[in-house]
């Protein structure tokens, strides 16, 4: 069997060394790559698109850097899997509201503004509970059962119930873990979630390759 | 369902932790890195680094702030001289989750929209000191590096209604390392009119887990934040590191 080796992807946003140092915490190799050949030169098995801020800021920054090709091949490929964390879940979709911007679309959904959701305050920020949705309980994620996971946005997915692995509820309820295939995309931080979010990263270097 | 967040504040003084009673008489407590690391372990909700020495005359210390944020496991904000857009961009690209204005949320708000644009707004923190008149009561903002900037509490906050940014932090003087519970009068001045106004975080005053249930029955979005609550034990206020989150 093949040991993970987790790909985080360095477009020049995201905080790669927590991710790095989380995924050392859990006994996960790991390495920032920039390119697409570095990628493969490292015997990489597994990528991590990080994210933070601005949703148009972090697809500016991701479409001039030469990693746009490596997803591009993952995803038809379907041989590497792929979590997109916070901005980086949110980039998967197909448009954001945020900068009225288009995303990488390999999620079916769109990120919009959770004011319009009846939420009491935006941002949604702080340590919440997930709900994994019936078809998923035991797999590929069971971490995600009764734990808590640290979240600050300002932006939700809104994706079909068919990509949905779990919501959160913040009055209004809205999907927080999604996916399509090998793509995966948590709206949480689980390099900040403690001893849940290293569970997660775990379970997602564990995720066959 | 959202839990409470409880923040350790980490009072920094060139590179010193410190400790303060109304902003004054600092006390030194340690190392910051190690005290990050004692919170890591405790599993903190977030902790929040204030760099008192960081102002105009003192460049951000971007060398020690990469070295803190490497340190910390939990989700980490800094503030302290920051003033631009640019600076604000700077810090969070060394591993801060949040970036906190304080003198330039008063002189210059409009750096609040402008580096929410960038970093989302979720990222960016407004933090008011507030001071009470000791004669008429009345609360005011202030800065600690220019004197002459400041205004009534309502003045303010109604010139921050127009901007962007995704958290309000209030950091009482008057009750600051008092441990005597925070200042509910400006809890009520600032909820009377919360539509305008996104997340809020209270800090100064932060007593006991009594109280803190307390508020968070009244104010059930509200934000705690404290300094010496996490960093005092016993009569004699000897220094250790603590948490105990009522909220778990």
């Amino acid at each position: 069997m093949i040991s993970p080796r987790v790909a985080i992807l360095n477009y020049g946003i995201g905080n790669l060394s927590a991710i790095s140092q989380a995924l050392a915490t859990c006994s996960v190799d790991s390495c920032v790559i920039e390119t697409y050949s570095q990628f493969f030169n490292n015997n990489c098995t597994h990528i991590i698109l990080p994210g933070v801020g601005h949703f148009k800021a972090c697809m500016d920054a991701f479409l001039s850097s030469h990693l746009y090709s490596l997803i591009e091949h993952a995803s038809d490929s379907g041989a590497f899997p792929i979590l997109g964390i916070c901005s980086g879940m949110q980039m998967l979709s197909s448009f954001s509201e945020e900068g009225d911007c288009a995303g990488l679309s390999l999620i079916p959904g769109r990120v919009l503004s959770l004011s319009s959701l009846d939420v009491p305050f935006t941002p949604h920020m702080g340590w919440n509970q997930v709900a994994v949705h019936s078809k998923h309980q035991s797999e590929p994620f069971p971490s995600l059962h009764s734990s808590y996971f640290y979240f600050v946005h300002s932006f939700y997915f809104q994706a079909d119930e068919s990509h949905v692995i779990a919501s959160t509820s913040y009055q209004a309820t809205f999907p927080c873990v999604v996916f399509k295939d090998n793509i995966f995309g948590a709206q949480f931080h689980p390099e900040k979630s403690h001893s849940a979010g290293l569970k997660f990263l775990s379970e997602f270097a564990s995720l066959a390759c | 369902m959202l839990r409470p967040r409880l923040v350790p504040v980490l009072l920094l003084d060139k590179r010193r932790l410190i400790n303060t009673q109304k902003f004054k008489e600092s006390r030194y407590l340690g190392d910051p890195i190690n005290a990050i690391k004692l919170f890591n372990d405790l599993m903190v909700d977030e902790i929040l680094i204030l760099d008192r020495s960081a102002g105009p005359s003192n460049e951000i210390d971007y060398n020690y702030l990469e070295r803190l944020a490497a340190r910390a496991r939990s989700p980490i904000g800094y503030g302290g001289g920051v003033r631009t857009t640019e600076q604000a961009v700077r810090v969070s690209s060394l591993g801060f989750e949040k970036v906190a204005f304080c003198t330039s949320a008063l002189s210059n708000p409009s750096v609040l929209s402008s580096s929410s644009q960038i970093l989302g707004r979720q990222s960016v923190i407004c933090c008011l000191n507030i001071k009470t008149n000791p004669f008429t009561r009345r609360l005011s903002t202030f800065s600690h590096s220019d004197a002459a900037i400041g205004a009534p509490l309502e003045t303010t906050l109604s010139r921050l209604y127009h901007e962007d940014f995704g958290e309000l932090l209030l950091y009482s003087q008057a009750l600051d390392g008092s441990r005597s519970n925070y200042d509910l009068k400006l809890l009520s001045a600032v909820h009377t009119n919360k539509d305008h106004l996104p997340i809020i975080t209270i800090c100064g005053g932060l007593s006991s887990s009594t109280d803190l249930l307390e508020l968070h029955r009244k104010y059930p979005y509200l934000g705690f934040a404290g300094t010496s609550f996490f960093v005092y034990s016993g009569p004699l206020d000897a220094v250790l590191i603590s948490y105990q989150n009522p909220f778990f």
